[in-house]
């Protein structure tokens, strides 16, 4: 099975550095990027901007969820796409307008002044690293599933190719490039899930219907790859070879009772049709709710499900606002109206691609509730065509879907550690384009090590925990420095800090098993549900005790910011190279 | 800029009456959480397919508002262009 699928993350890989290579000429400095990126057009760009937003955990970790969790999981996918709605409602055009590169550049611009733009520069770091987490993770996952090399391998792969490219100049300013990897996720998601809904056929599953356990749909025998622990919700017969609850048999027919089993590896357990499915720890739900419940429990514990949606949604729908490498693409747009465009082509784009994990997870569910004994959840997708279409179109099929989702890790992991070496060179360090590459080559590290060492959780919760801290911060940041006058630099201050810090807080919490059941859970495992609003009243009340100092010009931005282009084209020509907003970008050194 | 907010917030808060409400009604109707339509779940019906729809619908909405807004408001200001660097 490994070669085809080698061979596919082979090419992908190399196909990212030889681009990246080529980037050293063509994209030297952040206004290359954008000098030559103001002609693309909004299809191109949407698709860009997918390419780079689209990760490990759309990829692998929704689909995963869905199947282990139940399809309250389904919400980040329709999180992560009413994000982009959000934006186009909230900032779109008037983002465009202001003209800004990074968050921290928006922040100085709309606010001016140091101390902001550090603490907007260290939350784009805490950001960036949460999400190049489980990029990281997916890489070891996918590399230990093609090559069965261990964890580490995938991950430090992920991290040398991404920093050293990057350090070598390239991917920032290739729409181009962004744009194709988008079309190849797409097909590479796409085209297995519209052939195994075809080779799978229409047939009526009990799998599917409400309130009960999965089962075998046809007499199935299961080979364990590794020592595997499992529970059974119903006794049930079987045929083993091997070793189960040691003890080792010999094609025996065995009653399993209703309880926890463990099988060591290599041993063959044959089910009849219509056997309960035995799942495995990894795998098993974190909540007594049915598989079909529209509530989402996937965070610590079960506990009081309706606040645990409640938190994803909201962390997902106004988290993509704050996300520190989707708004450099904005400025790509010629203007404003583009950028409203673009966001909505983005949407389409991204409700596509989200149909696809949707149709995988339930495929496995029905007509392959083997992979229940998976190790891990975000697997399933790379072991489902192997199981459901024997032989070599199983293999090729498996092999394009590992090729896009590598394609995932490396498209979204080098936007990403663009924006975090350059908030790490330019804001911490000052330094021109050799900090750049060490700060590049530092920041790949850390995650990479970060990965390494930090417990593997769910790749679908840590994307959504990097979408609540961006949600908890920045949001209110950019939602108020756009539509709300009378926001302070103390005010803008203090709700990132107390809202973004917060929110990292209970993560971390979290990770470190602090609490893990009833209402401490459900607030500190999705924390964006009194986040959020935490960190707007905090910035709405800062700035109302500090109305002396709002800036003076907050008038002339403000209208740079909402007047339409036609009339802004009249009164300020070189609108967009206005050089007090980005001082120091285009200076490095 | 203060009828593009009043968009924004109209647009927004539909968009998010339609997708917040299902937990709520879920939540309060189980019943709701049972029905199967063709075999299918409902839930699987809303959540994997039926959201995006209304998500663009609301974007192309609000794209064609927000445009014709920034169109009355030029008008305004500037019935003519006649202005030769226009």
């Amino acid at each position: 099975m490994p070669d085809a699928a080698v061979g596919a993350i082979a090419f992908v890989t190399l196909l990212t550095i030889m681009v990246g290579a080529r980037g050293i000429r063509v994209a030297r400095t952040p206004d290359d990027f954008m000098v030559a990126a103001r002609q693309v057009p909004p299809a191109l760009n949407a698709a860009a901007i997918s390419g780079e937003y689209l990760s490990a955990a759309s990829f692998l970790g929704i689909a995963g969820l869905v199947v282990a969790q139940g399809l309250g999981a389904l919400w980040y996918s329709v999180g992560y796409t009413a994000g982009y709605l959000v934006l186009l409602l909230l900032v779109a055009a008037p983002l465009r307008r202001f003209g800004a590169y990074t968050i921290p550049d928006f922040a100085v611009g709309r606010l001016g002044s140091r101390g902001l733009r550090q603490t907007a520069t260290a939350l784009v770091l805490v950001i960036g690293w949460f999400y190049l987490l489980p990029q990281m993770e997916g890489a070891g996952i996918t590399l230990q599933w093609v090559l069965g090399a261990p964890y580490w391998v995938g991950a430090a792969t992920l991290g040398v190719v991404v920093s050293c490219n990057i350090a070598m100049g390239g991917m920032k300013g290739i729409t181009f490039v962004q744009c194709f990897q988008y079309w190849l996720k797409l097909c590479a998601i796409g085209i297995p899930a519209l052939v195994l809904l075809i080779a799978a056929g229409h047939s009526s599953s009990p799998n599917l219907t409400p309130d009960r356990a999965p089962v075998f749909t046809r007499a199935t025998v299961v080979n364990m790859t590794q020592a595997t622990s499992f529970t059974l919700k119903h006794t049930a017969r079987a045929t083993v070879t091997g070793l189960l609850d040691q003890r080792t048999y010999r094609d025996q027919a065995v009653g399993l009772c209703a309880c926890r089993h463990v099988a060591g590896a290599g041993t063959r357990i044959g089910f009849a049709a219509g056997a309960p499915v035995p799942v495995s720890l990894a795998m098993a739900p974190s909540s007594s709710e049915s598989w079909d419940s529209p509530f989402l429990t996937s965070s610590t514990s079960g506990a009081h499900p309706l606040a645990a949606t409640y938190g994803v949604i909201i962390a997902t729908f106004f988290g993509a606002i704050g996300l520190p490498h989707i708004l450099v693409r904005f400025y790509t747009n010629p203007d404003g109206e583009a950028a409203r465009r673009t966001t909505l082509i983005v949407v389409l784009l991204l409700s596509s691609f989200y149909l696809f994990p949707t149709v995988l997870a339930v495929l496995t569910r029905l007509h392959a509730p083997q992979l229940y004994l998976s190790s891990d959840s975000d697997s399933v997708v790379l072991a489902l065509p192997g199981q459901l279409l024997p032989g070599l179109p199983g293999e090729l099929l498996a092999a394009l879907v590992a090729a896009g989702a590598f394609a995932a890790f490396l498209s979204t992991s080098s936007g990403l550690l663009v924006s975090v070496a350059g908030a790490l060179s330019h804001d911490f360090m000052k330094g021109g384009v050799t900090t750049f590459r060490w700060c590049a080559i530092t920041a790949g590290a850390i995650a990479t090590i970060a990965a390494l060492l930090i417990e593997r959780f769910s790749l679908a919760l840590l994307v959504g925990w990097a979408f609540a801290i961006a949600a908890s911060s920045f949001c209110p940041l950019m939602v108020l420095g756009i539509w709300w006058r009378r926001l302070t630099r103390a005010g803008a201050t203090a709700g990132i800090a107390i809202g973004g810090g917060s929110c990292l807080a209970a993560i971390v919490l979290t990770m470190l098993g602090a609490a893990s059941s009833g209402w401490g859970a459900v607030l500190l495992g999705q924390p964006a549900i009194w986040t959020v609003p935490l960190a707007f009243v905090v910035m709405i009340v800062a700035s109302l005790l500090t109305q002396r100092t709002v800036p003076a010009n907050v008038g002339q931005v403000m209208l740079r910011m909402h007047l339409p282009e036609a009339l802004s084209r009249q009164s300020y020509r070189t609108v967009s190279h206005a050089p007090w907003l980005a001082p120091d970008w285009r200076t490095p050194g | 800029m203060r009828a593009q907010l009043g968009l924004s917030l109209v647009c927004l808060t539909f968009a998010l009456t339609v997708t917040a409400s299902f937990p709520v009604i879920a939540a309060m109707v189980p019943a709701v959480t049972r029905t199967t339509v063709a075999g299918v779940p409902l839930t699987l019906i809303v959540l994997g397919f039926a959201f995006y729809p209304v998500f663009l619908a609301v974007g192309w909405f609000y794209n064609r508002h927000a445009r014709q807004l920034e169109a009355r408001f030029t008008h305004l200001v500037d019935p003519v262009s006649r202005r030769p660097d226009a």
